[in-house]
Parts: structure tokens; C-alpha cells; sequence
């Protein structure tokens, strides 16, 4: 392995300032299940590996109806499925967390590496689109929010400032009458990489006849994860039937851009988006139905 | 604030209940930790990138994955590995569980998979099946199949009993014996068997489960120095010129070698040794060995590798065999690219084509399959106490990588000791040599240890894999169902050197015509150099990757004629007094219709087949079968003698020298089992000596299924005067007729009067009284059971024995996403006899785990001849969610010329799996597809035309 020094900052101000000073060569250790393998492949030099699990601000795991779910960015995922609360509240969320990895990975792995890792076919970020959840960052000029959607900007790039770093999600309180799912799909049954990944939210009428609103995000599809603005549009105020399923699926297939790899031609890959499309919006409109 | 500059720190945790504090660099992971600084070398590095689960520890009660944990993150924490779970010399119940439930093979995977359902159980003592496979899906296993290990797990939480497992039928095992009168005049026919039959646990067991076992890697010597082997970067390239000077003047480099200082010959391999120690001229495929930086730390060794400076003139490469073939074709070496052509020509084709009334023409292709050993290549070579060079390493023959390596060194065998190690599978990847002639030239020069230790990906790319093919098949069938013509011309991808190609496409070129009695028979097969990766023999090799083609092909016969598959099969099907290919005539019992019979009555296929294909919207279901063949050992009269000592110790053990390897396939077990069953001790008295050239005589590789047969055949052997005399000097001591005695568990005594007995090892002390060696010697030539085949014609006595066996399969395919699931697997193989049933069971579910991933998802993935899937992130192997519920039916019927009337299992049950998953695709949603191997997409793009 390169070389590359280590540290551990205990208060925000502390990493902020290690990162400021850094820029670039600088990268957060969080779960370390991305970043360690990066770095022993070759496939990203740093100098310095800093470990935020001592920042109280990155350890918070809180929910409550009224401001909804704070998800600190270095809580691993094993913790927020196993919060029976949150599992109940969030299982569009649960649906990505839990597929990460085996339980070994999950002991590790962080919401925030997730995200920070900036993969166009990373599970959680789907979900976290169509929750609507939002991203605090911390910095040099202090903390800004800004929505999952608009953080990561390429593959392995995020929006993150020379300084800056990922502190924690927000996620407001399910709407009445709303429902989430996440699929993906993988050659095996389990432990792959998505070919592609779709997350939908649905907020139903109160007869459950009609969308009120709908978001649709789209994984290894794009350069990053993509929120399917016209997809979710198209089924705003509208029945809830098999011809609209299907044509937000269409909307959400001719957003997409995906190329060809190893893991699938940039064809069959537009073909799944509207497979996945059609049973992640079943999905949650099963669930809306039932959280009446 | 803590900036850590000095890259060092004072690490401490509690590892196994023991206080540990050490100045380590924290960049370095926990992983590294406990193997080399604190020796705990239970936790294995098969990967590296937390993929595999190997590694797995359990940290303050997690199970984490030690290679991707940085030491600064296991600082202060307590930590548990395989080594701190007995307690008091006590197995954990897991550990005796992985012991009882046959939960191993190799065992290398072993002690991640304990500490992964330790975490598991200490936190849920009764978990469902799901959550054991959930909890278990980042751990890897190539060997088991994974159906034995997760028995195991249950049994541990008392799910099941032992008994439950072991019963000679259950729901998932059961073993059907056929009998005829013949058998009657077998001389083991009217014994009552004490040993053998019986499951018994492997005799190296403990060693696996507790994490003591060595494999190569785990072995440190002192004053150890390490070796880094240069690459080629090109596929096809001239050597201008190797500037090893920057590389020679680092500090801590002791050497760098090149072909100038390879004393004797500068070339090595199988039968022909085209394969260079160190490539001289040119390179012909990419990670072709050009030096050898041998240094004080592997990471000095490693930069330093990086300052040897080639110089290349780039060739146009040739990567693929037909294209090779052309006589314009980049020539890969100067005797031109086709390296064996095998013609078979039986009956009369032209004549045969004409009787046919249906013909259909396919062509097949499949990919090259990486063995996938989880133990990566490794060798450790140094001067012994004996003033000896030695090398340890996991090689399939200790005498091939002797010989190899004396001829490289240009000294007599008298110089050269080769030792196995533990060795963590190899499924015919290791008959080739890799790292031992490196290592053993280095300490040769030298004088030091040295160790060569291969990272995954390095063993991924430069290993061999399955030799791919590309099959264009021909058959003429009848309305009535006689399968009246078949003809093949199969090219093989040989890889840039010959390995095992001959034999192997030799193989392929008898066993294409499936086990099936076809009179007109015409096959040309062909190895062909191209700039690709090497191949070698694989599981099931040169059967599997050509009976797909058979099998499926069987079935669209069926179809096009509107008859019923298992139907059509058991038409044409050899059995007694019917002629082979290669017009061999079976004058003997031939299974192939009872595995079909066998597998029927457990899977009923009439039944199953005519149930509803539609399953949901998007699903359907279908139901397909294959019968094959396999030739056990060499065959073709090549030579193949069997040499073993078994000596009785005077205190009532039994010693058996064998010069096999036993690479997690348990014939160190068959063979002490079938020594206890002949001279009546118990099984822990048997000592096995084995994998070492010193101490044993050759015989051959672990290859080709023929352990349990050849070895065991000399063991018997062996065994024969031994038992003779134990019953000749007991009726002396006891006084009775020798038509009295009888031996078990460790004594002699008299059917008539149990009374009368005495222990063996009393006997043991008198046979040098009644002038009667201790120790004898077993042979075993197996040539003679064949012959060379004609090298007109290619007919011949191709093989023998011949396994048989038939697998039906139960899929769902998705048809929105081309996604298959196998549900079912339902295996019948005959075994001769199944010597210790729960390890021929382990082999059948290994075995068709093997040929799961070569149906669906494991692929090398050349591009211009680099393999792209170097690690498991991106080749795919088989997990625990994935396997399907796999019944297996040992069929026995004792093979008079076996041991106890037993063959070889090791491969055949790869073979079926492949064309009964096609197969059932086809019965589910109407194509077929001809590549392998059957990824969702290509399902999926059928059904869009
Ligand atoms: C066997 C295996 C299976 C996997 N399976 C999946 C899967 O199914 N789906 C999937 O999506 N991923 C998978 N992954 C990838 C990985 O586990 C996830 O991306 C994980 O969520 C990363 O989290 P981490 O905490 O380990 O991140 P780390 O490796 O610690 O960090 C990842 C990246 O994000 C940066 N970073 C982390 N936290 C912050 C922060 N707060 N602010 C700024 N930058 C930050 C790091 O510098 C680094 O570049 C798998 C990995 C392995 C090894
Ligand atoms: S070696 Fe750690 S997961 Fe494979
Ligand atoms: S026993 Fe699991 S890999 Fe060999």
C-alpha cells in the first residue's frame, strides 16, 4: 500500500481543518469498506485517511414524527435496520441498507460512505432521492444542506469543497398515505453489484385511487444516481393504473443513459429500468395502501 | 487532534481473552496483524477486498472482516479468531459440529465460516435456514456446495442430529445398491465391513476447524527472504532487452533472475515442455514470468520489481482459436498454432447421415472457467536440516513439481525434496507448476528461504483456467429415436503453452459423442495455441465443457422427433455389450440407465415436466436433464503405476506411505479407511505419510477421478500379504483354524468363541518371529486396464473404469429479466461403492456447485487475452443464497476391479449440471441458448426475437 498518514479528529472544527489544509489528498475514513480497498487497489492515492467515528455529530441515529429520521454519517448500516422504529417508518430505506453486503459488511459499512463514494451504482442513494432526504455539510464557512439528488456530480465525485465533509441526513417524516421501494437487479441472488437500481415514492389519495406525488431515482444508469424528475411528474394526480405505471416506466427508461459494460449492455439496461420501474412504483403503492 | 506521521502506533487489544500491545505502522490491517505479527494464521487472505469472508474474526462481538479493518480501527478492541475458541483443549460446538456434519473439504474457507455462524449463533442460538444463509452469503466456498456447512451450522444450534445426516437415506442423500450374481464371487462378498461404508469424519479434521492447518502461506521460516516475479505486460511480444541493474541495486534486493540464471533447462510443463522459467526471446500471453526480484521483504521485492525495465517489440496477438487455426494467424511458436489434432472415426458417417431422417447442426461455444482455488499460488523453498532444498506448496503432484524443478536446476532428484502443504483446493489448477521452480531456484542460488506469495489478483490472471471451446456438432437421428450419426469438430483454446491441451482435447474428442451407442461416428479435435491465458485440466475436464453440448443437443434430438427426453436417452444409452465411440464394447454392468432410472424415482420427471410452466406474470418453471460419461484416470494405455508402502507398526498402527496429494478431496481418509478396514484396526491408528517426495513412492497426480481408484487399489495391494499373515500368525497364537479368525477394532479373535482374541498390536510384535515383513508394498498399473488408441482411426480402449451419472434440474426463469433461478437439483452417479458416504456426497454437491457457475455467471472474461475478473468482486462463484436444494443418490454396484468396489467421484458431477440447467430453460420458455455460460441478458435477448 502507499504510504499515507492516519488521523482521527474528535470535533467537527478538527476535521474541517485537517481537510481544509489537505484539499484533495484527504479522504474520510469511515466504514472503510470502499476507501481501504480503493487505496490497496491503487485506485486512489491519498495522504491522509481521516477518521471521523470520534465526531459526536456523525454517531446520531434519531427519529421522530414530527422532524423525521437525522442519520449521522458514519452510522453503519447494521444499526438503522436494526432500529425497529426507523425500520418500520423507512422500509423503502431498509430495502437498500440491508442488501449492502453481508453482515460483516453491514457491521462497517456507512450511509455515508455510500453516498461519498459517489458509485452511479450505489444502493442507498435511490432511496435516499425519493425520501427526500437532504445532506447537512460541514465547512470552512459552516454548514449547508443540500438534497441527496443534487450531491454526487460523477463517478466518484461529489459537490464536496476543499474542507468540506458529509455530517449527516435528514429525512422528513413520511407523509400520510406514501409509500417507498428500492429494487435492484443482480445476476445472482445475492452480494452483486447493481446492473441497474431503482427507487420510487408514492403518495397516495385517501381512497388509494389516486398518486398525489410520485419520485422515481434511478441507479447505474447515469454518471450518478439520477432523480427521474418527469417520471415522477407524469403520475401526479393520477390513477393509479397499470397504463400509468407503465408510462412513468417509459418516462424513466428514456431518462436513463446508461453504457455498456461487463456488467450489462447499455440496451438491457434501459429494458430493466422499466422493469424495475413498474415494480418499484407496485411496490410502494402496496406499502402506501397500507400505511393509511 | 491525533496526526499520525510517524507511522507507527502503540496498538492494543484483547485477541483471544490475551492482552497484546505492539508497535505497529496503523495502516496496516488487522488481517496482517494476526498473521504475521502475532502467528494467527487461522484467519485466511483469499481476497483481500472483503469479498470472500475468509478473514472473518469476531470484534467486540461482530464479526468483521480482518483484511479490510485498519489496525487503527481494531485498536483497543477485543478481539476473537478461530485459535480462541476451543476453550481448554475443548472444540467449540461449532468446530465439532464442522467435524460431524462434514462442514469442510480443503478447509481453507473453514475458520471464516466458523467465526461468521459464531457471530451468528452467539446472537441468535435458533436461527431459520434464511438466516443462516443470510449470515453466511460474504463468506465464500468453493469446495462444499455449501449443503454440508449449513447441516453443520444446524447442527451445531441442535437443529439436527448427527444421525439425521449420517442415515444412509435421507431427503437429501440416499445410497441404492445393485447387486447380481456376479457379485457374489467378489472376494470382499460375504464380509461384514467394520470401517468402510460407514461415515467417517476426515482424519485431518481437527487441524481444519481450529485453524492449525498450514497452507503455504501460513508457514514462516527464519531468516525467510521473498521473491516477486516481473511480468510481461504484452500478450504476444520479442524481448529486446532486460535492464535489471536499478532493480539490482536497491537496497535489500539479493538477486534479480532472469533465463541466464536458470542452470539447467530454461523450460518446464506436461508432456510437452514448451513453458519457459523465465521467458527468454518472447513472450506469448500476458503475466508470462520474465524475472524474479528476490529481496530482504516482499515490499522491497515489489518496488524493485518495478525498476526492471523490458524492452518489447509488441506482436500482433491471436486470441481466438478459430482464428488461429487460419494459416495467415499471428504464429504463437514456430511449429505453428495447431497443437495436437485428435480424429476419430468410427462406422460410417456418410452412410450414417443417410439413414438419419432428422439432422440437426449446432455450434456451442464456452468460456474459459478460473478454477478458483480459494487459496492463492504460493511456494517456500529452502535448504532442510537434511542439507536438502525444499520446496512446500500446493501443487496437485509433489513428484511432477520435483521433476520440473530438478530440470530447471540440472541436478539429480536426489537434491530436491517436495513437501505439500495444506493446500486449499485446486480442482486441476495446480497440475501446472507456477511459483516452486521460482522459489526453489532463489534459495538455490542464495542459499536463503525464500517465499513467493501470489496476491488473488496475480494468481487470477497468470493462472490456467478451462480450456474454452468452440463446437460444431452434427447428428443424425431416426423417427423412431436411434441416434444413427454424430459428428463433431471441436477447437480447443490451448492458451500460449501446451499444459494438459493434448489430453484434454483428446478427451473431448472421445466423450463428445456423450454415453450413448451411436454406430457412425466422425470427430475432429483440435488444441490450439493462441495468446490467451493457459489452460488445464479443470473439473470434469473435456467432458463438461463438450457433454453440454451432447446434452443439449440430445434434447433438441427429442424434441424434433416429439419424444420425451428421459425417454430418448434411455433408448440410445450404453449399456451391457454395447460398443463406445471409440467401438470399445462394454462386456460389463453399465449404470448410465440405472443413474436415469435412480434419478427419476426421486425427481419424478413425467410428473414434473407436465405440470404448469407459468408460474406468475413474469415467471415460468421448466424441468431438464443430462446423462454423461466420464473416463476415470488417464486411460489410452498411457502409463500410470501406483506405488505404496503400508508398514504395520509393532504398537498396533498402521503407517501408509502415498505419494497423492490431498487437496480437500479426502483421499487421505479413503485410503486410512480402506488400511483399517484390510488389517482390522480402528481408524485413528492409521498414520497417512503423503505428499512428499522423500518419504513416499510416486503415485501421480491428484487428477482425472482416479485417486480413490489407483491409490486405493495399491493400498488394497499392499494390504493383502499384511492381512494374510495377521490371520496366519492369529490362528497360531489362538490355535485355531485361520478360517475362524477374524480382525475389527484392533484385534484378532475367533468367530466361534469370542473369547479367543488378541490385540493386533501383540500380533504386530510377532511377525518378525514367524519371519513375516511388516511392511509391503502395493502396485498398481492402471495402463494395462487400456489401450493406446489407434492413431488412424482413434478407436481404442478409450478408459476404464467409466463413471456414468444423470442430473435432472428444476429452473424458474424470469422472462422480463432473463433471470435464472435453479431450484432443484436432483444428481444420481454410480460410485462402484461409496467408501465414506457423507465425503461422496460432499464431492456430488461440490461437485455440482462447480457446474452451477460454469452454467450461469463464472467467466474470466478475456479482452485481447487478459482476464478482466481478477478477484470476487467481479468473478463470480457460488454463495450460500444461491444453491439449490441438491438431493444426490449414490448408486452402487461394486466395480470388481475398484477397491471394495469403488470408483472416483471427484468431477463427474460437474459435468450434467450445465446442459440440465439448458435444458430446463428450454422446457420453460422454448430456447435455447448455445454459449456459455447463461447470463440473464442472453436469456433475456432470445426471448426479444
Ligand atoms: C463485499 C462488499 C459488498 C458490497 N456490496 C455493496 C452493495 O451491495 N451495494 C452498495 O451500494 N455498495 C456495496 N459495497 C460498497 C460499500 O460497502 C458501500 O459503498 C458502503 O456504504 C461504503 O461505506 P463506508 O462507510 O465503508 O465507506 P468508506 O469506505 O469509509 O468511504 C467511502 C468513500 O466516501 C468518503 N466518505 C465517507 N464518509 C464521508 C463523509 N462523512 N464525508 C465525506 N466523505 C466521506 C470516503 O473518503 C471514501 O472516499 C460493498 C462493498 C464490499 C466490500
Ligand atoms: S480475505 Fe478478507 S474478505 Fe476475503
Ligand atoms: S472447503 Fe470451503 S473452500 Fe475448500
Amino acid at each position: 500500500m502507499q504510504a499515507f498518514d492516519y488521523a482521527s479528529a474528535r470535533t467537527v472544527g478538527e476535521a474541517v481543518s485537517l481537510l481544509t489544509q489537505h484539499g484533495e489528498r484527504a479522504r474520510i475514513l469511515a466504514g472503510g469498506t470502499d476507501i481501504i480497498v480503493q487505496v490497496r487497489e491503487g485506485r486512489r492515492s491519498v495522504d491522509l485517511l481521516l477518521d471521523i467515528k470520534e465526531i459526536p455529530e456523525v454517531n446520531q441515529l434519531s427519529y421522530d414524527p414530527i422532524n423525521g429520521l437525522r442519520i449521522g454519517a458514519a452510522v453503519p448500516c447494521y444499526k438503522i435496520y436494526e432500529h425497529a422504529e426507523i425500520a418500520a417508518v423507512y422500509p423503502g430505506l431498509i430495502d437498500a441498507v440491508s442488501l449492502i453486503g453481508g453482515i460483516q459488511i453491514q457491521g462497517r459499512a456507512t450511509l455515508g460512505g455510500n453516498l461519498c463514494n459517489a458509485s452511479p451504482a450505489a444502493d442507498t442513494i435511490p432511496a435516499l432521492i425519493v425520501l427526500r432526504a437532504t445532506c447537512l455539510i460541514a465547512g470552512p464557512q459552516g454548514t449547508r444542506e443540500v438534497p441527496v439528488e443534487q450531491f454526487c456530480t460523477g463517478p466518484g465525485r461529489t459537490i464536496l469543497q476543499r474542507g468540506e465533509f458529509l455530517l449527516s441526513f435528514r429525512l422528513p417524516p413520511p407523509q400520510k398515505h406514501s409509500g417507498a421501494r428500492y429494487l435492484r437487479f443482480i445476476p445472482r441472488n445475492e452480494m452483486d453489484i447493481a446492473v441497474v437500481g431503482v427507487g420510487a415514492s408514492v403518495v397516495l389519495n385517501e381512497a388509494h385511487t389516486r398518486f398525489v406525488s410520485a419520485r422515481i431515482a434511478l441507479g447505474a444508469v447515469a454518471p450518478t444516481p439520477l432523480l427521474a424528475v418527469e417520471a415522477g411528474e407524469i403520475l401526479a394526480g393520477k390513477e393509479i393504473s397499470e397504463e400509468n405505471i407503465q408510462r412513468a416506466a417509459e418516462a424513466a427508461q428514456a431518462i436513463a443513459r446508461p453504457i455498456s459494460d461487463m456488467r450489462g449492455t447499455a440496451e438491457y439496461r434501459r429494458h430493466l429500468v422499466g422493469i424495475l420501474t413498474r415494480r418499484t412504483l407496485q411496490g410502494a403503492i402496496q406499502r402506501a395502501k397500507k400505511e393509511a | 487532534m491525533d496526526l499520525n506521521q510517524s507511522h507507527t502506533m502503540l496498538f492494543q487489544a484483547v485477541i483471544n481473552d490475551k492482552s497484546v500491545q505492539l508497535e505497529v505502522d496503523p495502516r496496516r490491517t488487522l488481517l496482517d496483524i494476526l498473521r504475521e505479527d502475532l502467528d494467527l494464521t487461522g484467519a485466511k487472505k483469499a481476497c483481500d477486498i472483503g469479498t470472500c469472508g475468509s478473514c472473518t474474526v469476531i470484534m467486540n462481538g461482530k464479526g468483521i472482516l480482518a483484511c479490510i479493518t485498519p489496525a487503527e480501527r481494531a485498536h483497543g478492541k477485543n478481539i476473537q479468531t478461530i485459535e480462541g475458541i476451543s476453550q481448554n483443549g475443548k472444540l467449540h460446538p461449532l468446530q465439532e459440529a464442522f467435524i460431524k456434519g462434514h462442514g469442510f473439504q480443503c478447509g481453507i474457507c473453514t475458520p471464516g465460516f466458523i467465526m461468521a455462524a459464531k457471530a451468528l449463533l452467539d446472537k441468535n442460538p435458533n436461527p431459520t435456514d434464511q438466516q443462516i444463509k443470510t449470515a453466511l452469503k460474504t463468506n465464500i466456498c468453493r469446495c462444499t456446495g455449501y449443503q454440508q456447512l449449513i447441516e453443520s451450522v444446524k447442527l451445531a444450534a441442535g437443529q439436527l442430529k448427527e444421525e439425521d445426516i449420517k442415515a444412509r437415506e435421507t431427503d437429501k442423500f440416499r445410497i441404492v445398491r445393485y447387486t447380481d450374481e456376479e457379485d457374489q464371487h467378489l472376494p470382499w462378498a460375504q464380509r461384514e465391513f467394520k470401517i468402510i461404508g460407514k461415515p467417517q469424519p476426515r482424519i485431518e479434521s481437527e487441524s481444519r476447524v481450529t485453524g492449525k492447518a498450514k497452507y503455504t502461506a501460513d508457514y514462516k521460516i527464519p531468516g525467510m527472504i521473498w521473491g516477486v516475479t516481473v511480468r510481461s505486460t504484452h500478450t504476444h511480444a520479442r524481448i529486446l532487452n532486460i535492464d535489471t541493474s536499478s532493480a539490482e541495486q536497491m537496497a535489500g534486493v539479493y538477486r534479480v533472475l532472469t533465463w541466464r540464471d536458470v542452470p539447467g533447462e530454461n523450460a518446464y510443463g506436461k508432456k510437452i515442455r514448451d513453458q519457459q522459467v523465465f521467458a527468454r526471446d518472447k513472450v506469448r500471453y500476458y503475466g508470462e514470468p520474465i524475472a524474479l526480484v528476490v529481496a530482504e521483504t516482499k515490499k522491497i521485492a515489489e518496488e524493485a520489481a518495478r525498476l526492471v525495465k523490458i524492452d518489447y517489440e509488441i506482436l500482433p496477438g491471436v486470441y481466438d482459436p478459430e482464428e488461429a487455426m487460419k494459416p495467415d494467424a499471428p504464429q504463437v511458436h514456430e511449429k505453428g498454432n495447431i497443437l495436437s489434432h485428435y480424429h476419430l472415426e468410427k462406422g460410417d458417417i456418410a452412410k450414417g447421415f443417410a439413414e438419419a431422417e432428422v439432422i440437426i447442426e449446432r455450434k456451442y461455444t464456452t468460456q474459459p472457467q478460473d478454477h478458483s482455488p480459494l487459496e492463492s499460488e504460493a511456494a517456500l523453498a529452502y535448504y532442510g536440516e537434511d542439507g536438502k532444498l525444499t520446496v512446500i506448496s500446493p501443487g496437485q503432484s509433489v513428484f511432477f513439481d520435483r521433476l520440473n524443478i530438478i530440470r530447471a536446476l540440472g541436478v539429480p532428484k536426489e537434491d530436491v525434496r517436495c513437501i505439500q502443504a495444506a493446500i486449499g483446493a485446486a480442482y486441476g489448477k495446480r497440475e501446472a507448476v507456477y511459483a516452486q521452480i521460482h522459489a526453489a531456484l532463489a534459495t538455490f542460488l542464495t542459499g536463503k528461504p525464500v517465499k513467493i506469495e501470489y496476491s488473488r489478483e496475480e494468481t487470477m490472471l497468470v493462472t490456467t483456467k478451462r480450456t474454452q471451446l468452440r463446437t460444431y456438432l452434427k447428428t443424425g437421428v431416426k423417427k423412431t429415436g436411434e441416434i444413427v450419426a454424430l459428428e463433431a469438430r471441436i477447437i480447443g483454446d490451448a492458451g500460449a503453452y501446451a499444459s494438459w491441451s493434448l489430453n484434454i482435447m483428446r478427451k473431448a474428442g472421445v466423450l463428445v459423442s456423450g454415453p450413448y451407442e451411436i454406430p457412425h461416428v466422425k470427430v475432429d479435435s483440435y488444441a490450439v495455441y493462441t495468446n490467451n491465458p493457459i489452460t488445464c485440466a479443470t473439473r470434469g475436464f473435456g467432458a463438461a465443457e463438450t457433454e453440454f453440448c451432447t446434452e443439449s443437443h440430445v434434447d433438441e434430438m427429442a424434441h424434433a422427433i416429439g419424444m420425451d427426453p428421459m425417454e430418448f436417452r434411455l433408448k440410445n444409452v450404453l449399456r451391457r455389450g454395447s460398443k463406445t465411440s471409440t467401438d470399445f464394447q462394454l462386456d460389463f454392468y453399465v449404470p448410465a440407465t440405472d443413474t436415469i432410472l435412480e434419478a427419476d424415482k426421486s425427481f419424478h420427471w413425467r410428473e414434473k415436466r407436465s405440470q404448469t410452466k407459468v408460474v406468475s406474470d413474469d415467471v415460468r418453471r421448466g424441468v431438464g436433464m443430462a446423462t454423461i460419461w466420464y473416463g476415470i484416470g488417464f486411460g489410452s494405455g498411457i502409463e500410470d503405476t501406483t506405488d505404496v508402502i503400508v508398514e504395520l507398526n509393532e504398537d498396533g498402527t498402521a503407517t501408509v506411505y502415498v505419494g497423492t496429494v490431498d487437496y480437500g478431496n479426502g483421499s487421505n481418509t479413503t485410503f486410512a479407511m480402506l488400511t483399517a478396514e484390510m488389517l482390522g484396526l480402528s481408524l485413528d491408528k492409521i498414520n497417512i505419510v503423503n505428499g512428499d517426495s522423500d518419504r513416499t513412492k510416486n503415485c501421480g497426480s491428484t487428477v482425472a477421478t482416479k485417486q480413490t481408484y489407483t491409490t486405493g487399489n495399491a493400498v488394497v495391494a499392499a494390504c493383502i500379504p499384511l492381512r494374510k499373515d495377521i490371520f496366519y500368525i492369529a490362528s497360531k497364537l489362538l490355535n485355531i483354524p485361520e478360517e475362524e479368525v477374524d480382525i475389527g477394532f484392533n484385534e484378532a479373535y475367533s468367530m466361534k468363541d469370542p473369547d479367543k482374541k488378541i490385540p493386533i498390536a501383540s500380533l504386530a510384535k510377532q511377525f518378525r518371529q514367524f519371519g513375516k515383513p511388516r511392511r509391503r508394498e502395493g502396485l498398481f498399473h492402471h495402463q494395462k486396464l487400456t489401450t493406446p488408441l489407434d492413431p488412424k482411426t482413434g478407436t481404442g480402449k478409450a478408459w476404464f473404469p467409466i463413471a456414468f451419472g444423470t442430473q435432472m434440474a428444476e429452473v424458474e426463469v424470469n422472462v422480463k429479466t432473463g433471470k435464472v433461478k435453479v431450484h432443484k437439483i436432483v444428481a444420481a452417479h454410480h460410485v462402484g461403492r461409496a467408501l465414506n458416504p457423507q465425503s461422496v456426497r460432499g464431492q456430488i454437491v461440490g461437485g455440482i456447485s462447480f457446474g452451477w457457475g460454469f452454467a450461469l455467471c463464472e467467466d474470466a472474461n478475456y479482452q485481447n487475452g487478459i482476464p478482466q475478473n481478477l478477484n470476487y468482486d467481479k468473478y463470480k462463484l457460488m454463495r450460500s443464497t444461491d444453491y439449490p436444494d441438491i438431493e444426490v443418490i449414490a448408486l452402487e454396484k461394486d466395480e470388481k476391479s475398484g477397491p471394495f468396489g469403488a470408483i472416483g467421484i471427484g468431477e463427474p458431477p460437474t459435468i450434467p449440471v450445465a446442459p440440465a440447467i439448458a435444458n430446463a430453460i428450454y422446457d420453460a420458455i422454448g430456447v435455447r441458448v448455445y454459449d456459455l455460460p447463461i447470463t440473464p441478458e442472453k436469456v433475456r435477448s432470445l426471448l426479444t426475437l
